[in-house]
């Protein structure tokens, strides 16, 4: 009996959750005078024009094109760099500049976004880099960096320095011994911190808003905040929009959702 | 020799480290230290002039209702949340930390939310707020109404984040060894006597780590607010870090701007010390 309550209440908060899902799909097939007859009822023609005009008017494409860009570079940053300061600073850990280096990248996640918001702005007006990608990418690696570094300083650890030897005798330098043995070796946690920042960046606002104004340059969610705003009369497109946006996300997460989950736990418990 | 061969080394461990500390150093080390010098300045955030007016900034907003205004509601959104994401989370973790038929679907249905922006989130939950659900609520939506609108965005950012906690509580729950409930069990403890002498005790790490991820993440919201509301209805929902974007891009006050961001970390810094403290002393008891 006790355990039939809690399956329903699960359930029912289940299916709570899932309701804006409902409501974002049914919408996006439904013509504006169909909606604002009820928001609840199934569309009654199942009709695809909506999309097509979404993606047309919102420059859906384009974003989309400048979203992938943007996270495909900043990620492959964020993978390589943390895994090299991390390898440095765990192989240094007597050498106090390494220590200081270490202390001040870990004070980088205490610092809050909007403390930086507004010097960012202003550095990057004076620099040109206002509008352009090289700037956004800079700053998703550089505010990015701190946590990656800290979970993969974690991971390095716990990895043997054998094998390290084994190749510094055989003549490799640390270079060619990092990339050669170590990078390898640091592939679950290279991954996790890969598949974490790939959501995290596609998803990203804050930065963006500040830095990307121009409408050809905007990514998908600073694109998609403008045109909400815009099209306030017919919503239909909105959810459209809305859906077309969540297919690559729902694809994603089919395929990373174990790392994902992984991921979000290491980084807590090690914490 | 052997020297020379340690000065390579060092060389070497340089060039891995130095390119990315770099990166982050001209994207937060140097905005950071900037930002003190421009919160002295009366900046206005398009020209290039910056004249130092001392003080003057810092003396505007302890003055300023606007500031407090949006002080009070960054402190009331992350308790709010905080309190709330937590309870429903850990209950929500309790609930799934069994074995049954379709608890993976029941995971990923709390879980896929936290998946997507923030943005879409938003526009989502304002619709639902507006059309869907305003009957729930005598007919208007949460978010228009000037006592509501924070509690409103408290579940928007509930439905978009309360997954995280899921799933570390989970993680966390799967930790305690099934031994002591089976000596509990032995014992005749009920469910809540269960709950309150090993569950809760035993989780006291994850719960650390989730109230403090939650509160800070509550005190820096920006993107749910500016994408629902933009601090709005009046400034109903004007947080600290919505102030700080508006005295940049509307009020053309840069200067100032940056003296509420640099006086709201300080008010942080206190607040975790004495928050940090109380934990602490909690834990000598634990």
């Amino acid at each position: 009996m006790k355990k039939k309550t809690v399956n329903l209440m699960l359930c029912l908060a289940a299916v709570i959750f899932m309701i804006p899902f409902y409501i974002c799909i049914i919408t996006a097939f439904k013509s504006p005078e169909e909606t604002a007859i009820s928001t609840w009822s199934l569309p009654k023609v199942w009709n695809l024009a909506n999309f097509a005009e979404a993606m047309e008017k919102s420059n859906f494409l384009r974003s989309f094109g400048n979203s992938i860009v943007v996270t495909g570079i900043a990620v492959s940053g964020i993978v390589l760099f943390s895994a090299m300061m991390a390898y440095s600073i765990c192989r240094n850990q007597r050498n106090r500049l390494y220590r200081m280096f270490n202390s001040i990248l870990f004070a980088g996640i205490m610092i809050p976004f909007q403390v930086i918001m507004i010097p960012v702005y202003g550095m990057f007006k004076k620099l040109e880099l206002l509008n352009t990608y090289q700037g956004i990418i800079v700053l998703m690696i550089g505010t990015s960096l701190p946590y990656a570094v800290y979970l993969v300083t974690g991971f390095i650890k716990s990895i043997p320095m054998d094998l390290e030897d084994a190749a510094r005798i055989d003549g490799c330098n640390i270079w060619q011994t990092f990339w050669k043995i170590v990078f390898p070796l640091l592939k679950p946690i290279t991954s996790t911190v890969g598949i974490l920042h790939v959501l995290w960046m596609w998803n990203e606002f804050n930065i963006s808003f500040i830095i990307l104004q121009k409408e050809e340059l905007r990514t998908l969610p600073i694109q998609q905040y403008h045109f909400f705003g815009q099209f306030t009369i017919n919503l239909n497109l909105g959810f459209a929009s809305a859906c077309l946006s969540m297919i690559p996300v729902i694809i994603f997460f089919l395929f990373a959702q174990k790392m994902l989950i992984s991921g979000i736990t290491n980084g807590a418990v090690k914490g | 020799m052997q020297s020379g061969k340690r000065a390579k080394e060092q060389i070497w461990y340089m060039i891995l480290l130095l390119p990315g500390f770099a990166i982050f150093a001209f994207s937060v080390i140097i905005p950071f230290v900037s930002g003190i010098r421009v919160s002295f300045t009366n900046w206005d955030g398009l020209g290039q002039t910056m004249n130092y007016v001392g003080l003057k900034n810092y003396l505007l907003l302890f003055r300023s209702e606007d500031f407090w205004n949006a002080t009070k509601h960054s402190f009331y959104f992350a308790v709010l949340i905080t309190a709330a994401n937590n309870i429903l989370s850990l209950a929500v973790a309790l609930g799934l930390n069994r074995k049954f038929r379709g608890r993976g679907i029941l995971r990923t249905a709390f879980f896929f939310p936290t998946c997507l922006s923030t943005v879409l989130a938003a526009f989502i939950w304002s619709f639902l707020f507006r059309e869907s659900l305003a009957p729930l609520f005598g007919g208007i939506s949460l978010l228009g109404n000037y006592k509501t609108v924070i509690p409103g965005i408290v579940i928007i950012a509930l439905w978009n984040g309360l997954g995280i906690n899921v799933v570390i509580y989970l993680a966390g729950l799967s930790n305690i060894p099934k031994e002591l409930y089976e000596a509990a069990k032995v014992d005749g403890v009920n469910a809540w006597q269960n709950l309150k002498s090993i569950t809760i005790p035993l989780l006291m790490p994850s719960i650390t780590v989730c109230v403090t991820m939650t509160l800070i993440g509550g005190l820096k919201e920006f993107a749910t607010t500016m994408a629902t509301t933009g601090g709005g209805p009046g400034k109903g929902s004007e947080m600290v870090s919505i102030y700080i974007y508006k005295n940049l891009y509307s009020y053309y006050q840069a200067g100032y701007g940056q003296a509420v961001a640099i006086a709201f970390v300080l008010i942080l810094i206190v607040c975790g010390g004495i928050l940090s403290k109380i934990l602490r002393s909690r834990e000598v008891e634990a």
